[in-house]
């Protein structure tokens, strides 16, 4: 049986499922769920990665769709890529098979890394049991046309399918860290990468280096970030443009060091405040 | 205070130029990548009324003087002696009193309901707020060597404006990843991710944009206005409220159409009028 685990290190949050072949059943949600909670409540955790054991990131339900439909639905009342709100950000390290309600736990997180062992489908067969947060996370993620591709098509996609899409951020080669950017405040503005090289390749690996990368920057603007993108999705374009949420990063202490690093050319100390 | 802008005869921070329906604005601080200082983002927030209240202009182009930058976003040399200068020990303090002092961060087109057609030719370096600007345009032409990047994550800063458009033309999937490294994207990733419409090469820009805009004009601007409109009120409702907002102002009954209908019959070229 799957095991979740929460564990931080510095200010990295890791929530592992440990299991050779996880697949999702009712105790497996409930402690995924908790773990997530547990990133939510803990102030010291700016980042977390998801990650599991095995060649596969994880498949669908591990029970059948049996009993009552009243039953189905309490059965399935932690469905794996529901919606926690954390306003930070989270990690998807994917490897192998990643289907069914492993692809909603994964289109659930904020960012996807996956080596090139990956490979993604809805896993849709038309039976009882099949994640219906699917269709929500694919039609924000990418758009209604590969939302219907996907769910109806049932097709596998490997990882450089999945990378053009914009399922996968980045993918993960086997190579040489690339070294932090030097401490003289001026992050190098280089273009936007696809790839990430770890000396063995794997996913797990290059989503913890991603993180640290991402960790050098404000976690402020992060977190407003995500709350905009999430809390504007159905509302009124103009309307979009007037909420006011979270913490204003332009009202924050990190946007004075921000600011202040810069002209100083040193690299900023952020207090998430 | 607001610092006025610092135009003079010999070189205007905004250079503003029309040609027949067309406003060209040029934002004219190359020294120092276009940056919104020097009383360039006061002369930024008046163009957009400017253009938008003028019945005789009908298409807006923005871009950046040289071949460096289309705008780097906020003067952050300039905000940092404002801040010094302001006294302020707090970043809630400073944003108050830039508040008070009328310096409004909204200075984008989306910002104003400005329903005409608004083209960015993006000539260079296009980051922070000149990329926020960008995507408030409602077409974007990318140079070749230019690119563009939302870096306000590496300064602590928000993005606040335009955070929204961002998702609404890449989705989500690529849009938190933008954001969150801050690193630029080429022209070609930008026209990939929707961020931008067409790459072209150095130093084309403003020409192609110009083709675009003459072509525009050459339409009913009613239509285009309409256009404008629905996309917009279209985002965040019920697509049955959607469809049913079709009925609204309908086009067909202006003065437009009424002359492009008369000019298609005659064979004629249409000369469209503004409404």
């Amino acid at each position: 049986m799957a095991k979740v685990s929460y564990t931080r290190q510095d200010r990295t949050a890791r929530v592992h499922i440990s299991g050779a072949q996880p697949v999702f059943d009712v105790q497996m949600r409930r402690e995924l769920n908790q773990a997530l909670l547990q990133y939510k409540a803990d102030s010291d955790a700016w980042m977390a990665v998801i990650s599991s054991d095995g060649p596969d990131f994880a498949g669908g339900p591990g029970e059948p769709a049996t009993g009552s439909l009243r039953e189905q639905h309490e059965r399935y009342a932690l469905w794996a890529g529901g919606y926690v709100e954390a306003w930070k950000p989270t990690l998807c390290a994917i490897q192998g098979q990643c289907r069914g309600e492993g692809l909603a736990l994964a289109l659930s997180c904020d960012l996807r890394v996956a080596d090139e062992t990956a490979s993604f489908s809805t896993d849709f067969s038309g039976g009882a049991g099949e994640p219906d947060v699917l269709a929500a996370w694919l039609l924000n993620l990418v758009g209604a046309a590969k939302t219907f591709e996907m769910l109806w098509l049932n097709r596998t996609y490997n990882v450089h399918e999945a990378q053009r899409m914009g399922l996968v951020n980045r993918l993960a080669t086997r190579g040489a860290y690339k070294p932090l950017p030097p401490e003289d405040g001026r992050f190098p503005m280089a273009v936007m990468g696809a790839t990430i090289a770890v000396p063995q390749g794997d996913a797990i690996t290059a989503a913890l280096k991603f993180a640290e990368e991402l960790l050098l920057y404000a976690p402020v603007t992060r977190n407003f970030q995500k709350e905009i993108a999430l809390r504007s999705i159905g509302v009124p374009f103009h309307y979009a443009q007037t909420l006011e949420l979270g913490p204003n990063p332009y009202a924050s202490e990190d946007r004075i060091e921000g600011t202040r690093a810069f002209v100083e050319n040193r690299r900023p100390v952020w207090h998430n405040r | 205070m607001a610092q006025a802008p610092t135009e003079t005869a010999a070189a205007p921070i905004l250079i503003k130029e029309r040609d027949d329906g067309i406003f060209i604005a040029r934002m004219n601080r190359p020294e120092r990548m276009n940056a919104m200082g020097g009383g360039l983002r006061e002369a930024l927030e008046d163009v957009w009324f400017e253009f938008r209240d003028d019945a005789t202009l009908k298409v807006m182009i923005i871009t950046g003087v040289g071949d460096r930058a289309f705008c780097a976003g906020a003067d952050l040399r300039e905000n940092d002696r404002k801040a010094r200068e302001l006294g302020a020990q707090s970043a809630q303090a400073l944003l108050d009193a830039q508040r008070a002092a009328g310096i409004a961060p909204s200075f984008t087109a989306n910002n104003f309901h400005l329903y005409k057609p608004v083209i960015a030719a993006i000539n260079g370096w296009c980051l922070a707020g000149g990329c926020e600007m960008a995507m408030g345009c409602d077409i974007r032409i990318i140079e070749r060597h230019a690119k563009m990047g939302l870096p306000e994550v590496k300064r602590g800063m928000g993005a606040k404006n335009t955070t929204h458009k961002l998702y609404f033309l890449t989705y989500l999937a690529s849009g938190l990843e933008i954001v969150w490294t801050g690193d630029p994207l080429s022209a070609e990733r930008a026209v990939e991710l929707g961020m931008a419409n067409e790459v072209v090469a150095t130093g084309q820009s403003l020409a192609r944009a110009m083709e675009i805009a003459r072509d525009i004009c050459r339409r009913p601007m009613a239509y285009m206005r309409y256009h404008k409109e629905r996309v917009f009120q279209s985002v965040g409702v019920p697509l049955a409220q959607a469809l049913a907002m079709e009925q609204r102002f309908p086009p067909h009954e202006s003065e437009d159409y009424r002359r492009g209908l008369q000019a298609s019959l005659a064979a004629k070229l249409p000369g469209w009028p503004n409404p």
